[in-house]
């Protein structure tokens, strides 16, 4: 019997089971609905859309995040319809893939969201001069044509330097990369006022360069590179948490460390995330007590003849009263000072364990272990430096891996080896050309306030120049782009008074960020993916070529045609002074330029082969030449990884041609020798005038540090983290990235109990200099006595309670100014209660959709 | 070419007990079993015979393992749908390696990816008639329970009257055919030896084999179904 008649048999017969009128088909279906998972009828227009054949183009992902990876874009007939990551060659630990993390493969999400700007617009209420300016940050907004705005913004300019003069344009850059085409501008225009301190390494990038003599890092070039980082028998992670802070390989790269034999220690408030990857072994300390650690393994190293004399002899000045630099008091040396010779405190285990929270049975134990297992690396991120006066941690750090003679051998180190370079310390490999494009020096290049004195300067009219030289200022319009200035730098509650104050702010932004919302004028600007294209460095061994996505989104205009349209304006003529170059040629100087290292490791040489063709396709102006690879594999491919191996040419461990030849490859510094006394450190510290730092590694409790909180009523420390939602700021307001990371107050059990505050309660947390909420995760792997909140969520101010919902740290962190003058986010003490207004999860928070 | 109106035609109990196969099957693979579902499953088995099982032995077995299943275990009790829920999440879902990923592309690339130009080839036939996945770019349109899906609302307008919408019946067999072959019988034989390899269930097994044993089936009835209609 054919199925036909089986069927009709079967149906026969049911229909006599089920009664007549069932029909098998209907009856079964229309029982369960069938929720909205399957196959729907679309219209025309959307089936023709899809059916086109789109291609995978790289994207850039170019944002501050401590990693770089490779994106693409699958994108038909404008659309982009997903993403991908980095699958153009078999991953594996010699030769991994560079692959994206939660934020990256989000990307789409953020480009193409609803809360992009889209038009120029100004304030409701603004005038000429201000209008009603206390209502920044509050008023509506008025959509305006880019005509209005320009012109509104060049005769305020024009209005400002005419009645103040240039100095009182304040432009703070922000952030890594970018043109810089607003400073560009008014440069051309006679100048104006900038900030500086560093925000990222913390104390790390002068003391690193005094004691050592390099001056062309900041330390987090210096180390291992991943490959070397396999022969280190005990690696400390020290504040470090790459798996947060250096997305991308890193990771990966300490498990095949690990993988071969490594122990490691992990020294840390928080039991990280690469705590949980990685750690051996987990040691809380309290937060900005790291040098009395240092100091206590020092004692017992010292106590114990676990010295590595030859080394100290051979390589360093300072340690002992024999080994001094010309000019020192012999008592000033750091045996003496560990000892208590001369100021009756031996910095003894115990000494320490009283102020860092570690049991000095635990520092006798980690000092042992490191002075006797060789080679042993030291690695830190920038965080414990990342604290008020903060000079002394790295000098220490710096001067225990001297003590046992931990550096210049493959395995061993001492090093902030952090962000993008994390596991691959060394020079760089790959690289791009240089653009072209013409510097313009800014003729008020003096004219720089310090982050920590910047918004105070607003209202005081003062700043620091350096060591006892004061200069006036009036600062009169704050000029925002590229960065989100005023949510990143300590002091943000100041920040947020100070933009109220001036006459005139504007911002350029791709959303309404904290620094686009307290402004008059906000231009919307086109992100990376709606430009021509450009490279992207990141660790040391990859160059990545994106290329445009889509179309700019609505009237979105990029920095440089806003700066150009200025110049008009402003009687600037825009193609010779600001915008010389086309976008096509300095894209194809780039390419052209960019260089790779050759496998025997004794230079560069080209990395592009470019035909006559290609040079017409990208637009430009050049001549043909010959590289490693085709420009059309660059193109493809998006990426140029350099191929490496275990024992290649390549590999790097820092200081290795110092301790092989100590005379003939001396150190730069007064010395030729690691400087455990270091003359020119104190001087330089002091020359910047805000606070002073002994030559030698010493324990200086910070402004705002452990110990003064305790007595002052604010008996918590708390901690920024990188936090996985965003890239500082960036990406905040995804809501894909909100609902999986909600922006959550890291607090320990213990203290929880006392304050009687559970899981997803909400907390206020008020410290000298402003108040956040925020729900609790209540959890014990945070140190007792220290909170943690990730930096850079987008402030939200209840300016009825006086609170910031968002949780932005740059709330809670003082506007200080100390040390080289960079930012201490990590010395910070609050006082907690809990808050019983609801909050909801970000996620449910309206966008930040204005038209 | 003819056009049937086999509403009343000989062919239709076939092009039925077809819709009714898609639709069960199509239900099973798209999301994780509620209440609902297996309601509607264990109502399914409890007709004497189960349509066609006679004409596969895999489709036998694989209707006794759940009939075995369901004597055994009270599809209204919590647990035993909690069982069977994970079962599915286990075997489709993840979070960790998949022994029986539901995706074509995932059986015929070698690297074992998603949304690859199997995914597109899907596509472009769901396109010809104006279908799309409701979770389009989020979910790979060559998902089993999507292909399923396609497969039901083709037999779906088979079944409908021709003369109105237009659609020559003749044609919508010879493309479920060739959806049937350049698709579905490419990977799920592979796939449900999997499935019925890892499922710990006799209820998924037995669904493993009542796919496999079906499609062939159903590859059968299309051939019997364009003899008669050509
Ligand atoms: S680590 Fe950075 S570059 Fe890599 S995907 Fe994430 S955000 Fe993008």
């Amino acid at each position: 019997m054919s199925l036909i008649e089986k069927a009709k048999s079967h149906i026969m017969s049911r229909r006599s089971f089920l009664g007549a009128t069932a029909t098998l088909a209907a009856g079964a279906a229309a029982a369960v609905t069938l929720p909205g998972c399957g196959l729907q009828k679309v219209d025309s227009s959307v089936a023709e859309l899809a059916d086109k054949e789109g291609e995978w183009i790289t994207a850039a992902c170019w944002h501050n995040c401590g990693g770089r990876c490779l994106n693409k874009a699958y994108v038909a007939d404008g659309v982009v319809v997903r993403q991908k990551t980095d699958d153009t060659h078999e991953d594996s630990p010699d030769y991994p893939q560079q692959r994206g993390c939660a934020r990256g493969r989000s990307h789409r999400k953020m480009v193409l969201g609803a809360d992009r700007l889209k038009y120029p617009m100004k304030r409701k209420n603004w005038e000429p001069g201000g209008g009603k300016k206390e209502l920044r940050g509050k008023d509506e907004w008025v959509r305006i044509s880019w005509d209005e705005a320009l012109d509104i913004v060049a005769s305020e300019i024009k209005r400002i330097k005419e009645k103040y003069g240039n100095a009182s344009f304040f432009l703070p850059p922000g952030g890594s990369g970018g043109d810089m085409e607003p400073i560009r501008l008014m440069s051309a225009y006679g100048g104006c006022t900038t900030r500086w301190g560093d925000v990222s390494w913390g104390a790390w990038p002068v003391v690193w360069q005094k004691v050592t003599g390099i001056t062309t890092d900041n330390g987090s070039m210096a180390g291992n590179d991943r490959f070397r980082l396999r022969d280190s028998k005990l690696i400390f992670l020290w504040g470090a948490n790459p798996a947060q802070s250096s997305q991308g390989t890193p990771t990966f790269n300490y498990l095949q460390a690990k993988k071969a034999g490594a122990k490691f220690i992990l020294i840390d408030p928080v039991h990280s995330e690469t705590a949980r990857v990685m750690a051996d072994e987990w040691i809380p300390i309290h937060p900005a007590t790291d040098t009395t650690l240092v100091l206590g393994m020092a004692h017992h190293i010292l106590t114990n003849n676990l010295l590595d004399i030859d080394f100290l002899d051979t390589y360093c000045v300072g340690f002992d009263a024999d080994h001094m630099p010309d000019g020192a008091d012999p008592k000033d040396n750091f045996k003496d000072y560990v000892l208590g010779t001369f100021d009756g405190t031996p910095k003894t285990p115990e000494w320490a364990a009283k102020i860092c929270g570690v049991s000095a049975d635990k520092i006798r134990q980690l000092a042992q272990e490191y002075a006797t297992t060789k080679p042993a690396a030291i690695i830190t991120g920038g965080a414990p430096a990342r604290i008020n006066n903060g000079e002394h941690f790295p000098h220490a750090i710096m001067t225990l891996a001297f003590m046992t003679g931990n550096v210049g051998k493959p395995g061993a180190g001492v090093s902030p080896n952090m962000h993008n370079r994390a596991t691959n310390a060394g020079p760089v490999l790959v690289q791009p050309g240089a653009s072209g494009l013409p510097a313009i020096p800014n003729p008020l290049a003096k004219s720089k306030i310090n982050s920590g004195e910047m918004w105070n300067a607003v209202f005081t009219g003062k700043y620091t120049a350096s060591k006892g030289v004061q200069k006036n200022i009036n600062i009169q319009m704050v000029w925002n782009w590229f960065g989100n200035t005023l949510n990143q730098r300590a002091g943000t509650t100041r920040g947020i008074e100070a933009h109220r104050k001036v006459e005139f702010v504007l911002a350029q932004n791709l959303f309404l960020s904290t620094d686009a919302r307290y402004s008059d004028v906000v231009l919307p600007v086109t992100s990376q993916w709606e430009r021509l294209g450009g490279l992207l460095t990141g660790n040391r061994e990859i160059l990545i070529y994106f290329r445009q996505i889509m179309k700019p989104l609505f009237e979105a205009k990029s920095d440089m045609w806003i700066a150009t349209e200025l110049a008009k304006r402003l009687g600037i003529n825009p193609t010779k002074a600001i915008n010389p170059l086309s976008e096509a040629q300095m894209l194809y100087n780039q390419i052209a330029g960019a260089k790779v290292m050759k496998a025997d490791g004794t230079g560069y040489e080209k990395l592009v082969t470019l035909t006559a063709e290609d040079i017409k396709e990208l637009g430009a102006k050049g001549t043909p030449q010959t590289g490693r690879i085709s420009y059309k594999e660059f193109k493809e491919k998006g990426i140029y990884q350099i191929p490496r191996s275990r024992g290649d040419k390549l590999e790097f461990t820092s200081f290795e041609d110092f301790i092989g030849d100590p005379v003939g490859k001396k150190l730069a510094t007064p010395s030729g020798k690691f400087e455990i006394y270091c003359d020119s450190l104190a001087k330089a510290i002091e020359k910047v005038g805000f606070t002073t730092k002994s030559p030698l590694p010493k324990y200086e409790p910070s402004r705002e540090g452990y110990e003064d909180g305790a007595k002052n009523g604010y008996p918590f420390q708390v901690i920024t983290l990188h936090y996985y939602r965003r890239s500082h700021s960036t990406l905040d307001n995804v809501l894909w990235l909100r609902e999986a990371f909600p922006q959550e107050l890291r607090i320990n059990a213990s203290d929880a109990q006392k304050l009687g505050i559970k899981n997803n309660d909400i907390v206020k947390v008020t410290s000298r200099h402003g108040s956040v909420i925020r729900q609790a995760m209540v959890t014990e792997r945070i140190m007792p006595g220290v909170v943690a909140l990730g930096e850079g969520a987008w402030v939200e101010m209840d300016e009825q309670a006086g609170v910031d919902k968002a949780g932005c740290t740059g709330i809670l962190d003082g506007h200080i100014p100390t040390g080289q003058g960079h930012t201490g986010f990590n010395s910070c003490n609050v006082k907690l209660e809990k808050y019983n207004q609801p909050l909801d999860p970000d996620v449910k928070w309206p966008q930040r959709i204005i038209f | 070419m003819t056009k049937v109106n086999h509403a009343s035609s000989r062919v239709t109990p076939l092009l039925e007990l077809r819709l009714f196969y898609y639709d069960f099957l199509r239900r099973t693979f798209l999301m994780e079993p509620t209440k609902d579902f297996l309601v509607f499953v264990k109502n399914s088995m409890i007709a004497p015979d189960f349509p066609l099982a006679s004409e596969s032995g895999m489709i036998l077995e694989g209707v006794q393992q759940i009939k075995d299943y369901l004597s055994k275990n009270d599809i209204q009790s919590e647990t035993v749908c909690n069982d069977l829920h994970w079962e599915y999440t286990r075997l489709f879902i993840g979070p960790y390696q998949l022994p029986s990923p539901p995706w074509e592309s995932t059986y015929l690339n070698e690297e074992r990816l998603l949304f690859q130009k199997e995914t597109l080839a899907v596509r472009k036939a769901y396109l010809k008639y104006s279908f799309l996945p409701v979770e389009f770019g989020h979910e790979a349109d060559d998902h089993l329970g999507l292909e399923l899906d396609f497969m039901f609302r083709l037999s779906e307008l088979c079944l409908e009257d021709n003369d109105q919408n237009g659609v020559d019946l003749r044609q919508l067999l010879i493309d479920q055919k060739s959806f049937l072959e350049e698709h579905l019988l490419q990977w799920v034989p592979k796939f449900s030896q999997d499935m019925i390899q890892h499922a710990e269930t006799d209820f998924y097994q037995g669904m493993g084999k009542i796919l496999q044993g079906f499609l062939t089936l159903d590859l059968e009835a299309l051939l019997e179904l364009l003899t008669i209609n050509s």
